[in-house]
């Protein structure tokens, strides 16, 4: 009887309950509340959010490895979704079948803005070094500022794992935020006659050309640098998908059923890395500040880069649009089109923002491939 | 008062152990890359551009 009653007390979660597994809970609860009522990111902080709830239950078999070796339910998520690189390259997949690369065909050299708007990338790649993160951490705290999920979580998988749900989570809050961050530092660094510069209309793309550019991107990108091929391959491979028109039915399903399913999976995954142990640290704090400083100065990379650009070209670019280097796709073109539209209410600069955008995406990914060719990891 | 000496501290304490050669060597490479991937593929889609509608502009004088 006695026996029988300690064994129970010991498995009991109540009694295991410690004041970070409720802050934790708190914390879920807050990502919870800002999807559902703030509209912030909530395809991915409704899963991650309910992900740091539940893997912050005392005793409940559902993250790690039991005594018997066997692997829990969300460790099963994380371990073949996350570490085994299955979930980012497929959420590309879908991206791409999502994705229309048509305004940066038509207008290639604004793709250069995606080179600029990695600038955060590197101050927060410093940044990580100055709080005394190692290199590996560095890179994945520094790629928050290419505001691209799945490449994040890909590359923290890789180098960092010990702070992937820091990371991923600080990049997917950030980005939900790029409404609020990005428009005050782009009134700062452009004055309201470059805000109101009115772009020419786009040259129409051939499905012929769209459809070659999925080909040749995949083999430039890969064979220059082949530790981005996962991601860029799927990508391209989406695209594909998309600009053939032969198989609506791929395209279909990777753009809805495979990118929602994919979806689910790495929302609760990130969540569930995030337990009381690995995340009340100060380095959490630490990362998601660098996050920030990540974003700020990717923003204002992108800017100047257009700003610069100016001074060689012609035909002058609103430089506007370099903000939308940062990927978050295509909330960081919308922001260059309202800001541009404050200034003057008949520019349209959405599709001329959305070649950069784009082109940010890419840039993120060959700036993971540096660094995973570079500091190792896969 | 408020002084930032303990933060300074913090980082320099902190930073001592970061191979900072390395570190630079990787934004060197790292950034320089980025571009310089992009530009290749910048150059390629001009000149596939450029290739596309030359074709084009022939299939349709042939039709």
């Amino acid at each position: 009887m006695g026996v029988a009653f300690s064994n129970i007390t010991h498995k009991i979660g109540l009694l295991a309950l410690t004041s970070g597994h409720v802050i934790m809970w708190l914390i879920g609860f807050l990502f919870i509340f800002l999807a559902i009522k703030k509209d912030y990111e909530p395809l991915l902080l409704v899963p991650i959010g309910f992900g740091i709830i539940i893997t912050n239950l005392p005793l409940a078999p559902l993250m790690g490895i039991s005594k018997e070796g066997e692997r829990h339910i969300l460790e099963i998520f994380y371990h073949y979704g996350i570490q085994w690189d299955v979930i980012p390259p497929l959420i590309f997949l879908g991206l791409g079948a999502l994705t229309d690369f048509g305004p940066m065909i038509a207008n290639p050299k604004t793709m250069i803005l995606g080179a600029g708007a990695q600038f955060g990338v590197y101050i927060a790649f410093f940044g990580a070094l100055l709080f005394g993160f190692t290199i590996p951490e560095a890179c994945s705290i520094g790629i928050i500022g290419g505001a691209d999920g799945p490449t994040t979580i890909y590359l923290a998988s890789a180098l960092a794992p010990q702070i992937l749900g820091s990371t991923a989570l600080a990049a997917y809050s950030y980005m939900s935020l790029v409404p609020i961050i990005q428009p005050p530092i782009m009134k700062l660094l452009t004055s309201k006659k470059e805000r109101a510069i009115v772009m020419r209309q786009l040259r129409p793309v051939s499905k012929l050309e769209r459809i070659i550019f999925s080909l040749y991107t995949t083999l430039v990108i890969c064979l220059l640098i082949p530790e981005s091929a996962p991601l860029i391959a799927m990508f391209m491979l989406g695209n594909l998908f998309r600009e053939s028109g032969c198989v609506k039915r791929l395209t279909s399903a990777a753009q809805n059923e495979l990118m929602n399913i994919v979806t689910i999976f790495l929302g609760i995954s990130v969540g569930a890395t995030m337990t009381a142990e690995n995340f009340l640290r100060p380095q959490a704090l630490f990362i998601f500040f660098l996050g920030l400083i990540a974003f700020a100065f990717s923003t204002i990379g992108g800017l100047l880069l257009a700003k610069f650009m100016n001074l060689f070209l012609k035909e002058k670019i609103n430089p506007l649009i370099g903000s939308a280097g940062v990927s978050a796709v295509p909330m960081a073109a919308r922001v260059s089109q309202k800001v541009g539209m404050e200034a003057n209410p008949k520019n349209f600069l959405l599709m001329h923002a959305m070649g950069p955008n784009v082109a940010g995406v890419i840039g993120t990914v060959v700036a993971a491939g540096m660094f995973l060719t570079l500091v190792g990891g896969h | 008062m408020f002084s930032l000496m303990p933060i300074v501290h913090f980082v320099i304490d902190a930073s001592s152990k970061t191979d900072w050669a390395r570190a630079f060597e990787v934004f060197l490479f790292g950034f320089s890359g980025v571009f310089v991937a992009l530009g290749v593929l910048i150059l390629v889609i001009y000149f596939m551009g450029r290739l596309v509608v030359m074709l084009e502009k022939k299939q349709k004088k042939s039709a």
